[in-house]
């Protein structure tokens, strides 16, 4: 018989101890709420090739579950362990296809967008296309550093767990990826729409 | 570009996450549940050597009658019953008691 519990607010750490105890319900919880982020993470790292960032979320998730008996809390956050996971996995799959071409602009993949006009779902495709070709033009640890903090959202400190450098480490590796980021595409902003963007002008 | 310019972009990458694909979670899903440790019902524990003897003797309180018995009948044979005469007045003795005197005439015929 299972404890009762409320799956939507338990903590991720809580959870993998159910999990651990054969709770399905905690499995099902935490595929959910950690394979989205991963997935996501995954496909900025890898230059927006989708099939390549499921096979490592895939991966990164099966480790998780394998490593659910063994977890020790309060050493790490789940999310923590499963974005270092997801690092090295795209690192290992970088360096295996490091001698390949970049991806190129106009080949980038397009995402999908929730934006309903058909004209600024192209630009909207355009710039992610964008972003991702430039992203791809940083070295590693910035692309990674710079994804966690802009896109994915997570502090430094949090980023310094996942990296496992210091702070000030982060710090200078967003720092530096941005002003390469704006370089990179510092010639691109008409195409991608920003001469006529009215927020362009702030 | 501007760095607001950047932030827009980061902004537009933010809400315009990849999601996965139904397929992909229900990969997961069955990773999980295939990876997950069932749950083993706990051993029943081994009984101890007493218990275990105790059994063999019928349970608990019959092994301590028979501990009882074994330690009264150390205890008489160690003591001299001749200590016991104060409450016997000495007729603790076989030889004073006969209860056939004279048996002779079961054996004798006629």
């Amino acid at each position: 018989m299972m404890m009762a519990f409320d799956a939507d607010t338990a903590s991720d750490e809580a959870l993998m101890v159910l999990y651990a105890n054969g709770d399905r319900e905690a499995a099902l919880t935490l595929t959910r709420r950690i394979t989205p982020r991963i997935l996501a993470y995954a496909a900025r790292i890898l230059g927006g090739d989708r099939a390549e960032a499921e096979d490592v979320a895939q991966e990164t998730m099966l480790r998780l579950w394998r490593i659910a008996p063994d977890w020790r809390q309060g050493e790490t956050r789940v999310t923590t362990w499963a974005y270092r996971v997801a690092t090295n996995l795209c690192l290992d799959r970088q360096r295996s296809r490091r001698r390949k071409a970049q991806t190129a602009l106009d080949d980038a993949p397009d995402l999908p967008s929730a934006d309903p006009s058909a004209e600024a779902r192209l630009v909207q495709t355009d710039r992610m296309a964008a972003l991702h070709a430039a992203l791809a033009g940083l070295p590693d640890r910035q692309r990674q550093a710079v994804v966690l903090r802009h896109i994915e959202g997570l502090t430094n400190p949090e980023i310094a767990a996942v990296m496992e450098i210091g702070v000030e480490a982060v710090e200078s590796l967003t720092a530096r990826g941005k002003r390469a980021l704006s370089a990179l595409l510092a010639g691109r902003r008409d195409d991608l729409g920003y001469k006529d963007d009215p927020d362009a002008d702030r | 570009m501007p760095t607001d310019d950047l932030d827009d972009l980061f902004a537009a990458a933010r809400s315009d996450r990849p999601q996965p694909s139904d397929a992909l979670m229900q990969r997961v899903l069955a990773d999980a549940l295939a990876e997950q440790p069932r749950p083993v019902p706990s051993p029943v524990p081994r009984p101890g050597l007493l218990a275990r003897i105790a059994a063999a003797f019928g349970g608990g309180p019959a092994l301590a009658g028979v501990c009882s018995a074994a330690v009264a009948g150390l205890v008489i044979g160690y003591l001299n019953p001749v200590t016991y005469d104060y409450l016997t007045g000495g007729q603790t003795g076989t030889e004073l008691v006969d209860l056939f005197p004279a048996t002779d005439f079961l054996s004798s015929e006629g």
